[in-house]
């Protein structure tokens, strides 16, 4: 027996010499998204979530667009000419200046790539005397928000091959990626040279754990500094370990139920009403979500000022109400208690995804609250892509998804555009299906070119009226981001517009 | 005999190749045909695979399926796949644009590193459990065990995993969580692979070696003077190991379904959780490069098995294999 | 022998007698009832394992999920089992050739592992019962196809059926008297023991969120669901992994109860 002990000891020991030694003061940050190429495309919004990369403006917590690479800019009087004056001194991660070319350069070779950026429909970009000068077919009044999709950031032109292929990310950020071990995480060491406040701690390393109990037990061990997306059920047991404490910060998110208005059973719009008044949204937040204050009465949340409407007529929980506006309709309950009219049963199959883990509880909790109206809910848990299919083959029937509102660009029409006023084929599990709103399409092109925003907040009401009447979605609950921070460290403020850590401003205690 | 083992080896060798490269490829043409048998939109789950499921945009997917060449006949795709793999490259990834080749060492090192470990590890606990057992058919020692085999084999391993968790991190704070950086991130994820391993080794080691006890040239040695534990040194040992190391060979080949649940349990960035990952993302290049790792893999085990067992018993080698 | 058989029979007995008293204890429950308010309440009278995270009775769901996993477990290998018999059976009276093609066929299925097909068909079919059936069935099959060759080529060399191929008997009604029998023993303690293994492995999709689909009880979701509350419902999550534990134990014992009566 000893001698097999002794082996197995011997060959662990040869096994295990390759791994790379483990610096003690490295900030350890874990956030569940797994990074699958090194590209801004792919992995933008890590990257500058991490503060690796950045683009000419930034925002604050209030989401207000302010200066970063650029130090100010202007507008010609028809809209179509945007002059950034760029920031002097700033250095990319291999030491060379960011010259106005090398902007103009790097935002034509990643233009093409932005998802979000396309909208701005950007003719060309020209390098001037220490600005950079945008060109629009035409006015485009959230410019600035959509500058910020994240797969267009400045990059230095040693990023690029002579190919034009995107070969490096050679940044402007606090941090520089010195290593990536794609898709588990990136070792990030700082860029001595920053324009502005020089990060604290020498080393990050980000590692993407999907699974959400690990994450929690990576918090509970002390082995995160800063863990992302703490689900709810470990709020306590974290906070009670010592180790770790909860920040919480308000994610301008919503989970809601997706409905093919095609479907004859949805159709109507008084329906989708009586389903809405069906749902006890304060139960659900308060024992899924954790906060009854999280329930979604209307499509936006409360933090998004000119978005949220205190007297827009809250969805609420009235099942007797509910009831009535099916009996009127027709809709007869059968044998088995489940509504009918014309041959269709009140029912529908409602899809899901388990990378949430709170979505699969969400739809059974609103399975037994349906089934208070006499609506037989089924439920199918599988990868997210089967939704968009769903939407596009028209078989989709509900579907139980997400949207966080400025994902990626600070100005919810961005996603508006994408949820609600398209003709293009669904890609995610969000916005409407089979839905088509001609008033919503008028507002988002009127909202497009209206800069003032005293003219903006009318065409606003507009939009998240429409959202609230004609429920192609039913919002359930909003969320927060939860994030574990360790006890060693010192300045973590959350960002829950943006979403990104300021790592730059962190420190250990002594 | 010897000049029959001289010829016989090679040769066994030789077909045992030729079925390892046959197997392989016909269980990648198998997965070619379930990943393109089973509806669904290829384009858009590779483009969820490698964009995250809320960073998606139509001219995304359309511009995978023209970058990956989707839109060509099936026939053509694999028949390309064929062409390309005959000159040695099994492709670049749909989801992360890097070679097959590489994500398959990274991974298969990280997984071939555990597997070792926890077999080890298990037979380290197996052989000398087992062996007492079997010396002792129906002894304190047998019924202990088996009840801890019948126990273990009882145990699905995410249990056996949360449960390890529980005690040597949250209770005791001795061993991290989560991670494959560094030496001590492997002694929970091998152990729980061990502990399942260990159970149904136990009870082959132990049936074996209660075989070889029970038999006639056993009970010779017995008589010629020969002390228990000698006799079974001297005899019984080589006779009882041709059953055990055909079962661990098999053993090591199937830890694959145990490694997916620990990979997930410690986010240890193996093969089970690359090729699950790639199949939901419809990653062609990759999914087929990991049945041919699996393929080769398995055959090079069994036929491992079977060298190391006619060596030990040689007579074994006029039937041209081993352990079957 | 005899006592072997007969503690089977006591077990077996025993099993059913337990199964019998539960049905009709929880005749009534409704495992799917919710209520909210009483999310996670600790065992009581009403509810004598407690509540769940959204106040369903555990007992009831404990109970419910029981003949469901047996029923899957079983279905699946019965598929397996009459699968593996049928290709076992055609290699055993193949010429050498087919034989080893069908013996390669089913090595390569070996090498295959079940729960990832599981796993995958469930996640890219949108889960429930059929992936999870599928995938057990098609990962289990090849183990009772090796074991019907090597008995049935043993049992077709023996002298009495040489003797009764010798007087003229058709070849199927050889395989069918004095073959089948003998693969069925040897089957029957392989697919007890195989029935708990499909017991681990519908748990550990569930456990995955790859099984059945919501609200259905099974016992692998329920621990999974149930895991983030184990310090305030520590009776919820326990009784779930006993009856894991106990079930397939009992699987595991009588399919080797049967391995020792042949």
């Amino acid at each position: 027996m000893s001698r097999n002990l002794w082996f197995s000891a011997f060959v662990t020991a040869m096994l295990v010499s390759p791994f790379s030694v483990f610096a003690q003061e490295e900030l350890r940050v874990v956030e569940p998204f797994q990074l699958q190429r090194l590209d801004t495309q792919t992995g933008g919004f890590q990257l500058r979530a991490n503060g690796v990369t950045e683009t000419l403006v930034q925002t604050n917590p209030e989401a207000a667009v302010l200066p970063a690479l650029a130090e100010r800019w202007e507008t010609s009087a028809d809209g179509l000419k945007w002059t950034f004056f760029l920031r002097p001194n700033v250095t990319f991660h291999d030491g060379t200046a960011m010259t106005p070319e090398a902007v103009a350069a790097s935002f034509k070779a990643l233009l093409p790539t932005g998802n979000l950026i396309k909208n701005a429909k950007v003719k060309d970009v020209s390098a001037g005397d220490g600005t950079v000068t945008f060109t629009l077919e035409q006015p485009f009044a959230p410019f600035l928000a959509y500058l910020l999709d994240p797969a267009v950031p400045v990059l230095a032109p040693s990023s690029f091959a002579s190919s034009g292929e995107l070969t490096a990310i050679v940044a402007t950020g606090p941090y520089r990626i010195e290593k990536a071990e794609l898709p588990q995480g990136l070792d990030l060491v700082r860029h001595d040279s920053y324009w502005g406040d020089v990060a604290k701690i020498e080393r990050v390393r980000v590692d993407g754990i999907p699974n959400p109990e690990t994450r929690v037990n990576i918090a509970l061990a002390g082995e995160g500094d800063l863990v992302l997306e703490i689900p709810t059920t470990a709020v306590s047991r974290i906070d009670r370990s010592g180790e770790t404490h909860i920040v919480r910060a308000p994610v301008p998110r919503v989970v809601m139920m997706l409905v093919n208005v095609k479907k004859p059973q949805f159709a109507d719009v008084e329906i989708r009403r009586a389903l809405s008044f069906a749902v006890d949204r304060q139960a659900i937040a308060r024992t899924i979500m954790g906060n009854e204050d999280l329930a979604a009465n209307q499509y936006f949340p409360p933090a998004m000022k000119g978005w949220h409407f205190e007297d827009f007529k809250p969805q609420t929980l009235n099942v007797a109400e509910a009831n009535r506006i099916l009996d009127e309709l027709g809709w007869k309950p059968g044998a088995d208690g489940i509504r009918e009219k014309d041959g269709t049963r009140f029912a529908g199959m409602m899809r899901t995804f388990p990378q949430r883990a709170y979505l699969p509880v969400i739809a059974e909790a609103l399975q037994a609250q349906l089934k208070a109206i006499g609506f037989d809910l089924s439920i199918q848990v599988g990868e997210s892509s089967l939704i968009p299919e769903a939407q596009n083959d028209g078989t989709l029937e509900l579907g139980l998804g997400i949207r966080t509102m400025i994902y990626q660009v600070p100005d919810p029409v961005a996603r508006l555009t994408s949820d609600f006023a398209t003709d293009e084929p669904s890609t995610d599990a969000t916005g409407a299906t089979g839905w088509k709103s001609e008033e919503m399409r008028a507002a988002v092109a009127a909202y497009n070119l209206t800069t003032d925003p005293e003219a903006r907040l009318p065409l606003q009401r507009e939009m998240a009226e429409i959202l609230q009447n004609e429920l192609p979605v039913i919002p359930i609950t909003f969320t927060d981001e939860k994030y574990a921070v360790s006890e060693r460290l010192e300045g973590f403020v959350a960002d829950p517009v943006m979403q990104t850590r300021p790592l730059n401003h962190l420190s250990f205690k002594d | 005999m010897q000049r029959a083992v001289r010829h016989a080896v090679p040769r066994a060798v030789l077909r045992r190749v030729l079925e390892a490269l046959s197997v392989a490829l016909i269980l990648a043409t198998i997965c070619f045909a379930l990943l393109h048998a089973i509806p669904g939109d290829m384009a858009l789950r590779i483009a969820v695979g490698q964009l995250g499921t809320e960073n998606m945009s139509p001219a995304a997917v359309e511009q995978i399926r023209d970058a990956e060449m989707l839109s060509r006949p099936l026939l053509v795709q694999y028949f390309d796949w064929l062409k390309a793999v005959a000159t040695g490259d099994i492709g670049r990834s749909f989801v992360s644009g890097r070679p097959v080749a590489e994500e398959l060492r990274q991974a298969g090192g990280y997984t071939l590193r555990l597997a070792v470990i926890a077999w080890l590890l298990s037979y380290a606990l197996a052989l000398p459990l087992g062996i007492a057992a079997g010396l002792k058919p129906d002894g304190a020692i047998d019924r202990a065990t088996a009840f801890a085999a019948a126990a273990f084999s009882s145990l699905p391993t995410f249990l056996i995993g949360i449960a390890l968790i529980s005690i040597f991190v949250l209770a005791l704070n001795l061993l991290p969580p989560a991670g494959y950086r560094r030496p001590e991130h492997l002694v929970l994820p091998a152990i729980t692979l061990a502990l399942g391993l260990m159970a149904p080794s136990m009870r082959v080691i132990r049936d074996a070696v209660a075989e070889v006890q029970a038999s006639a040239y056993m009970t010779y040695a017995h008589v010629r003077g020969f002390g228990k534990a000698k006799a079974f040194i001297r005899h019984g040992l080589r006779n009882a190991s041709v059953p055990i190391v055909t079962f661990a060979a098999l053993q090591f080949a199937y830890l694959m379904d145990g490694f997916f649940v620990v990979e997930t349990l410690f986010n240890f960035p193996g093969i089970g959780n690359a090729m699950v990952s790639a199949l939901l993302a419809r990653d062609v290049p990759v999914v087929m490069g990991c049945a041919l790792l699996i393929g080769t893999t398995f055959a090079a085990i069994s036929l491992a098995a079977d060298l190391i067992c006619m060596w030990m018993d040689p007579r074994l080698v006029d039937e041209g294999h081993g352990s079957r | 022998m005899a006592a072997v058989d007969q503690r089977l029979l006591w077990t077996i007995g025993a099993a059913t007698a337990v199964t019998i008293v539960t049905i009709a204890v929880i005749i009534g429950r409704d495992p799917l009832h919710q209520d909210l308010a009483v999310a996670l309440a600790p065992p009581s009278m009403l509810f004598p394992l407690g509540t769940d995270h959204l106040g369903r009775d555990v007992f009831a769901r404990l109970f419910h999920a029981l003949p469901r996993s047996i029923g899957i477990a079983t279905s699946a290998m019965a598929a397996a089992v009459t699968i593996g018999t049928l290709v076992g059976l055609a290699a055993a009276v193949s010429n050498r050739l087919v034989d080893a093609a069908m013996m390669r066929l089913t090595d390569l299925a070996l090498a295959f592992p079940g729960l990832l097909l599981a796993m995958v068909l469930a996640g890219l079919m949108g889960g429930g019962m059929l992936p999870v059936l599928v995938g057990i069935a098609l990962g289990q099959w090849p183990q009772f196809a090796r074991m019907t060759r090597s008995v049935a080529a043993a049992a077709m060399t023996e002298a009495h059926v040489e003797a009764s191929r010798l007087a003229g008997l058709a070849g199927w009604r050889i395989l069918l008297r004095q073959v089948m029998p003998r693969v069925l023993i040897h089957t029957a303690s392989l697919a007890a023991l195989g029935v708990g293994g499909a017991v681990l492995t519908i748990s550990s999709l569930g456990f995955l969120g790859l099984g059945l689909q919501p609200p259905t009880p099974e016992w692998g979701a329920m621990i999974t669901e149930l895991l983030p509350y184990m310090d305030v419902a520590p009776v919820q999550i326990a009784a779930p992994c006993v009856a894991l534990f106990v079930t397939v134990l009992t699987c595991m014992i009588a399919g080797r109860r049967l391995a020792e009566a042949i």
